[in-house]
């Protein structure tokens, strides 16, 4: 996103240089990139902006313009902050783990020398599967009575839970299916990170003193993963606060709003309740959180992991 | 400052030998070159001796002292690495002080946040900055010492390296072809320095490169390598004016050295095949056969133009390179695989049209006779200097 920036800002400076019939040319060749990103990735966002300022719901015909009242309401409304609480409880549990587990798991891959193929293949198949279908799996395996997580609880002597009931349990549960499904994508990404480490800098490393593990990780490898973990830190982080499909799948936000999460309101709101503004409302104080992790991963720690 | 002695080293990487027995002394305080081709081993015999590669036969001796089990740190070596190798998210001072802060602090003293807590720490981290001023007062690079090596130029990261290496007082420095990321300018200017380096640390420096110029320069001994052994050892002179094998002779020297088909005569005399004045024999004579097949080796320089009606060799010019002090003169002797090359002075050389027919003459005792397998022949006899005009 970042270097889509800078060719923007030069462009003014360079286009007074240039004659009128090449800046002509380059309008009319872009002009289809530019109306086919207007239609589909920036109007959609305009028009939900748009109808988050409005009472629309789905299938009237009439609505009307309320300013930000959809959004003064969810400012009142206990279920919108229980659900924003529950969302960043989630996303704090899963991309620490996350990423802890995807680093661990590519350090261990590419320390070791076999079965390396094996080895990455196995830990990407939860980010290939269809998490819908995966989380149905779950919904067998956490099964209060017969599922197979209980049944090995009961045999090993410990107390069975009821999983995904137990408001103090249903957060967590979802939070490490969701850390199972994620940590696959963060270890391809730091594989490929890893890899291109240059094996000088190790060789110099060594030279220095710090031929231990620990040392090599915090004098080169850790450094030079820098940019690769900013990218997993903000990608991981969206990616959590976009927790759906297991909640629609498993709980549907309960028990007692135990697992109401922002995207799971959102379509409760406007797919239950056919309130589409509200729904609209919810839809964009998530993408403002989107962005804020976009900008603050594009300015501010950019600078402090890239190296030259 | 301690010497380095390398025993019959050996290393195969699966079923490829790279190191075939390699042996060589190395003197404290000596400024030993490993020159070769890419390929002939020459960087992975130094990473042997660094310790970030381990040998499958033979010994490493520092000091007296063999390291063959010893882990790359313990073994009190410094290198610099062709693409420097500094932490880029390091500034220059950081970089410089890793080696001290890894050999002087405790592990508990190099925690981030509680190392501070630790007694001596500061005292100790005032003692390596002071270390790392004075090594960077030496290379002139006390100004940089705030940035990260992201910001320096090529020759600028040269010297930071060169200081990290330093810092530690090694007992010997190891450089892997440390000029071939600079531009020639600053290389040659980068020789000098790290000669000037060497006769005022005196410490001793085994240096790998495959630039002969490099090496004749900077060196007090070259070890010529091809094909995983060392083929010749000595001063740049004598490798120069005296290889033992026709490797050695055609990798030393620019242009190479020029070769001549020959065979012996009865007395042990050269007769150059198909060449001027009949094929008549050279008058000097060789340690060979009667009838054994020579390779007779003639310096750029030492081969003069002369009336080709006189000359021992006679062809046609095949091609002139005006170089300013010198000319060299292609010249396509008959029979001959490759042109001649004969440098000489831009007066000689002025008037010869291309195509022109050219003699070349030498010296007898310029020549440097090869057998079949390209090891070198003594001359029996040969003619003194002043006399040898063919």
């Amino acid at each position: 996103m970042s270097e889509a920036a800078i060719p923007l800002r030069r462009a003014p400076a360079a286009a007074r240089r240039r004659p009128r019939h090449v800046a002509l040319a380059g309008l009319a060749l872009s002009a289809p990139a530019i109306a086919l990103m207007a239609l589909f990735l920036i109007g959609p966002v305009g028009a939900v902006i748009g109808m988050s300022l409005t009472d629309y719901q789905l299938g009237a015909r009439s609505w009307s313009f309320i300013g930000l009242d959809n959004y003064s309401a969810l400012a009142g409304d206990a279920v919108f902050w229980k659900s924003l609480g529950n969302t960043l409880l989630y996303a704090a549990i899963v991309v620490p783990a996350s990423f802890a587990l995807g680093l661990g798991v590519a350090l261990l891959i590419e320390a070791g020398r076999s079965f390396r193929a094996f080895y990455r293949a196995v830990f990407f198949v939860p980010v290939m599967a269809t998490l819908i279908a995966m989380a149905i799996s779950w919904e067998f395996m956490l099964h209060a009575q017969f599922g197979l997580i209980n049944l090995t609880l009961i045999s090993l002597g410990f107390a069975p839970q009821a999983w995904l009931a137990n408001p103090d349990l249903a957060l967590p549960t979802l939070a490490v299916i969701g850390i199972w499904q994620a940590f696959g994508f963060n270890m391809v990404l730091f594989l490929a990170g890893l890899v291109s480490i240059p094996r000088p800098l190790y060789d110099a490393a060594a030279m220095d003193g710090a031929d231990g593990a620990f040392e090599r990780f915090r004098l080169v490898t850790w450094p030079m993963l820098g940019p690769v973990s900013m990218f997993v830190l903000v990608i991981s982080a969206i990616r959590s606060f976009q927790v759906f499909d297991t909640v629609h799948v498993l709980t549907k936000g309960g028990p007692s709003k135990a697992t109401e999460v922002l995207l799971y309101s959102m379509y409760a709101e406007g797919f239950e309740f056919f309130r589409s503004g509200v729904a609209a409302a919810i839809a964009t104080v998530f993408l403002v959180i989107v962005l804020a992790l976009t900008l603050l991963k594009a300015r501010a720690a950019d600078r402090r992991v890239h190296y030259s | 400052m301690s010497g380095i002695s390398l025993r019959s080293i050996g290393k195969r990487f699966g079923e490829t030998p790279v190191l075939r027995g390699v042996s060589l002394e190395i003197r404290a305080g000596e400024f030993v070159s490993l020159l070769g081709p890419s390929g002939c081993g020459k960087s992975t015999l130094l990473r042997i001796v660094a310790g970030l590669d381990s040998q499958d036969e033979g010994e490493v001796l520092i000091g007296g002292r063999d390291v063959s089990e010893v882990r790359p740190s313990a073994r009190d070596l410094a290198m610099v690495f062709q693409s420097y190798a500094l932490y880029p998210h390091l500034t220059v001072e950081a970089n410089m002080m890793t080696p001290l802060r890894m050999r002087d602090l405790g592990a508990f003293e190099r925690l981030p946040l509680l190392g501070a807590l630790a007694p001596g720490r500061a005292a100790k981290l005032a003692a390596m900055r002071a270390r790392v001023r004075e090594v960077a007062e030496t290379l002139r690079i006390e100004p940089l010492l705030a940035r990260k090596p992201g910001q320096l130029s090529g020759g600028q990261r040269q010297r930071v390296a060169l200081g990290r290496a330093m810092v530690r007082k090694p007992v010997a420095f190891l450089m892997d072809e440390p000029l071939s990321n600079l531009d020639a300018a600053l290389r040659v200017h980068m020789r000098t320095e790290l000669a000037d380096l060497h006769r005022q640390i005196g410490a001793t420096f085994l240096y790998v490169t495959h630039d002969q110029v490099e090496a004749m320069t900077m060196s007090s001994r070259i070890a010529v390598m091809l094909e995983g052994s060392i083929v010749q050892v000595g001063a740049p002179a004598e490798i120069y004016d005296d290889p033992r094998d026709v490797r050695v002779a055609e990798f030393i020297g620019s242009p190479k050295i020029n070769l001549i088909d020959a065979v012996t005569d009865g007395a042990g005399q050269p007769r150059i095949d198909g060449a001027g004045r009949g094929g008549q024999a050279l008058d000097c004579a060789f340690a060979a056969r009667p009838g054994a097949a020579l390779r007779l080796g003639v310096r750029p320089e030492h081969l003069r133009l002369a009336d080709p009606a006189l000359a021992p060799l006679v062809g046609r010019l095949r091609h002139r390179e005006e170089l300013g002090a010198e000319t060299l003169c292609h010249v396509e002797v008959q029979g001959g695989a490759a042109p001649l090359v004969a440098r000489v002075s831009p007066a000689a050389a002025r008037g010869l049209r291309i195509n022109a027919p050219v003699g070349l003459v030498f010296d007898l005792s310029d020549i440097r006779a090869f057998d079949a397998a390209g090891l070198r022949i003594e001359a029996v006899s040969s003619p003194a200097r002043a006399a040898a005009h063919v």
